[in-house]
């Protein structure tokens, strides 16, 4: 017991040493070739990145946010604030939404009950006129905040707005006046071109949808009556200058360029914390280690992380470089190659932590845009037909009298060949021959495709682009 | 040294003289003073080891800081964020939802499901976006 004190001191005085002599190791050695290690790297990717955004600049991938952000008309000449103004005038109770734009079939009760609807909303609907035939939109969006904060409600408006445009036409066409019909889904296109100048991906999702509704609507039109060929000329020249591809690429380079840079520029100014940017976007599928490494990137300093946030924003830049190039290729190309670089994102690497967590999976946006493309111009072959029709007393029996008539015919976006075309009873029917590139004759149409069994959706799963896209006029 | 001393001394000390070694401990003024002495010709190297460690220290956060700092001035000037004349006074965010389901996501989607648990009324453009890209915006 007497030796007990004596060992004891002499074992913390070792202990003691040891710390002082592992400071010292850390202080002399350890910390300088950390900065020295930290110094070289933020140099070098700094570099990279520079060098990155100066090519990106120089190819028209990045460009500066006067060209991306729409610039506000005064007053009277932005169509946004009569959208906003209809959009607060209008009269809809959620009995007449369901029952409007529930069924597929019209009976004598549904056109009463939309005439009504059309008559109470006569005002939201001059709004609407009135904003579809000013040149320009420009939504009050603050860019220069967070993503987060940015709102999209009038996207939901806009978007409901062409479904009361398609009711007011089924309205007029049934009661006999199809140029207005025509008129009242024209807004609608003229609506979705509004749309397409707002600087996100996700107004061009909803622009896509606007223009999918009133191709529907006008199907159901133009089966239901014949409009003048004034009229269908008319409508026919205005959806020839539909650019989803253009609008495509300008919704990307926004959301590179006003969205997504941003996010780095914020991480980097320490304006967004890593807790607050890794709240805001989704984890993931099949990222099991991604809170962990979420939870010990949060808490490094924005010194410490610069490095690694120049790596990530250089990944991004080029991964979203990859998207574009792809969105400018033809159909199937453009699919194989989005799907290829959608498929090699890779997960939890550091150098791509961050960009994979706000790089766009673009797999079915190509798709869609080139769904709503056919459609488009399915439609606008369609028009021809009935102003043909209407000159001739017949529909041609090929589409090669339309371009006699002096039509020009677009190309199938699928594929890049003619539409393809059959008289079937009084109508007729044009189709393109869909993302599979295989003609099926018309006979697998998406939209009925997509509304029939489970055993249907699922074998739509299985093969999500076996079908074609068609425009049926079956009066 | 005489016999009669060497008779006279210790026997240890009679060893010590013969291994050459001094025959007593040098007094304690004299190491003291001994001490004193290298530790004078010791002291600036083994003070200076950690100023000069801390001052290349400084230095070298500083360069790195410089090297941030410079940087952040690069990007600035080619990546300018958007003038303030184009920032347009935007509408406030408000807790109403239901405008998500006019949008064509169903009630299940991630960003129906994302913004609920915020209980707030932000739109998280991400969420929404990748919602809307894997769900579709109906049409």
């Amino acid at each position: 017991m007497s030796d007990l004190f004596p060992s004891l001191w002499r074992a913390l005085r070792c202990c003691g040493r040891g710390l002082k002599k592992s400071a010292r190791i850390f202080v002399l050695y350890l910390l300088p070739l950390f900065i020295v290690i930290h110094l070289i790297a933020t140099a070098i990717t700094g570099a990279q990145l520079r060098s990155t955004i100066e090519d990106l600049k120089s190819k028209g991938v990045i460009l500066p946010a006067e060209e991306l952000i729409p610039s506000v008309p005064p007053g009277e000449d932005n169509a946004a604030d009569l959208y906003l103004a209809a959009a607060k005038a209008l009269r809809l109770s959620d009995d007449e939404d369901a029952l409007l734009f529930g069924p597929e079939d019209r009976d004598t009760h549904y056109y009463a009950v939309a005439r009504d609807v059309v008559a109470a909303n006569e005002e939201y609907y001059r709004l609407l006129d009135e904003a579809t035939h000013i040149d320009r939109s420009a939504f009050p969006t603050d860019w220069s905040a967070s993503p987060e904060e940015i709102t999209f409600r009038h996207l939901a408006e806009a978007r409901q707005a062409a479904r009361m445009l398609s009711l007011r036409a089924y309205v007029a066409a049934h009661d006999g006046r199809p140029d207005d019909a025509l008129a009242s889904l024209q807004s609608s296109f003229l609506l979705a071109r509004h749309i397409q100048a707002e600087p996100t991906i996700i107004a061009l999702l909803v622009s896509i949808a606007i223009q999918s509704i009133a191709a529907r609507g006008l199907e159901d039109v133009l089966s239901d009556a014949s409009p003048t060929p004034q009229a269908a000329r008319e409508f026919a020249d205005q959806l020839a200058a539909t650019d989803n591809t253009s609008a495509s690429l300008f919704a990307l380079k926004s959301d590179l360029g006003l969205l997504g840079i941003p996010v780095f520029e914020m991480l980097r100014s320490g304006e967004m914390s890593y807790g607050d940017f890794l709240e805001s976007v989704s984890t993931p599928a099949g990222s099991s280690k991604s809170r962990k490494q979420t939870r010990r990137l949060a808490v490094l300093g924005a010194w410490l992380r610069r490095p690694l946030l120049n790596a990530n924003e250089r990944f991004y830049l080029r991964h979203y470089e990859e998207h574009i190039r792809a969105f400018e290729l033809p159909w199937p190309d453009s699919q194989q190659a989005v799907d290829g670089i959608d498929n090699s994102l890779p997960h939890d690497r550091p150098w791509s932590f961050i960009a994979e967590r706000i790089t766009p999976v673009l797999g079915r946006a190509v798709w869609s845009r080139d769904r709503a493309t056919a459609s488009v111009r399915a439609a606008t072959i369609a028009l021809s037909l009935k102003a043909y029709y209407a000159d001739h007393g017949a529909y041609p029996d090929s589409l090669g009298a339309l371009e006699e008539a002096g039509w020009t015919l677009p190309a199938d976006p699928f594929g890049g060949g003619p539409y393809h075309y059959r008289r079937e009873g009084d109508g007729f029917v044009v189709w393109s021959i869909g993302p599979d590139v295989d003609d099926d004759n018309a006979a697998r149409d998406y939209d009925a495709y997509r509304e029939q069994t489970e055993a249907d959706r699922e074998e739509r799963e299985r093969n999500p682009y076996d079908y074609d896209v068609i425009f049926r006029c079956s009066p | 040294m005489t016999d009669r001393r060497l008779y006279d001394m210790e026997v240890a000390d009679l060893e010590r003289l013969m291994r050459g070694l001094p025959r007593r401990e040098p007094s304690a003024d004299l190491r003291r003073r001994v001490l004193a002495a290298g530790a004078v010709t010791r002291r600036p190297l083994a003070q200076a080891r950690p100023a000069l460690a801390a001052a290349a220290l400084a230095v070298l956060l500083a360069l790195d800081l410089i090297v941030v700092t410079i940087q952040d001035r690069q990007f600035a000037r080619i990546l300018p964020a958007p003038p303030a004349a184009m920032v347009a006074a935007a509408p406030a965010p408000d807790h109403d939802l239901a405008w998500l389901r006019e949008l064509g996501l169903p009630d299940e989607s991630v960003a129906v499901a994302a913004l609920r648990r915020q209980e707030v009324g932000r739109d998280t453009y991400f969420s929404l976006r990748d919602s809307l890209l894997a769900n579709g915006s109906g049409g």
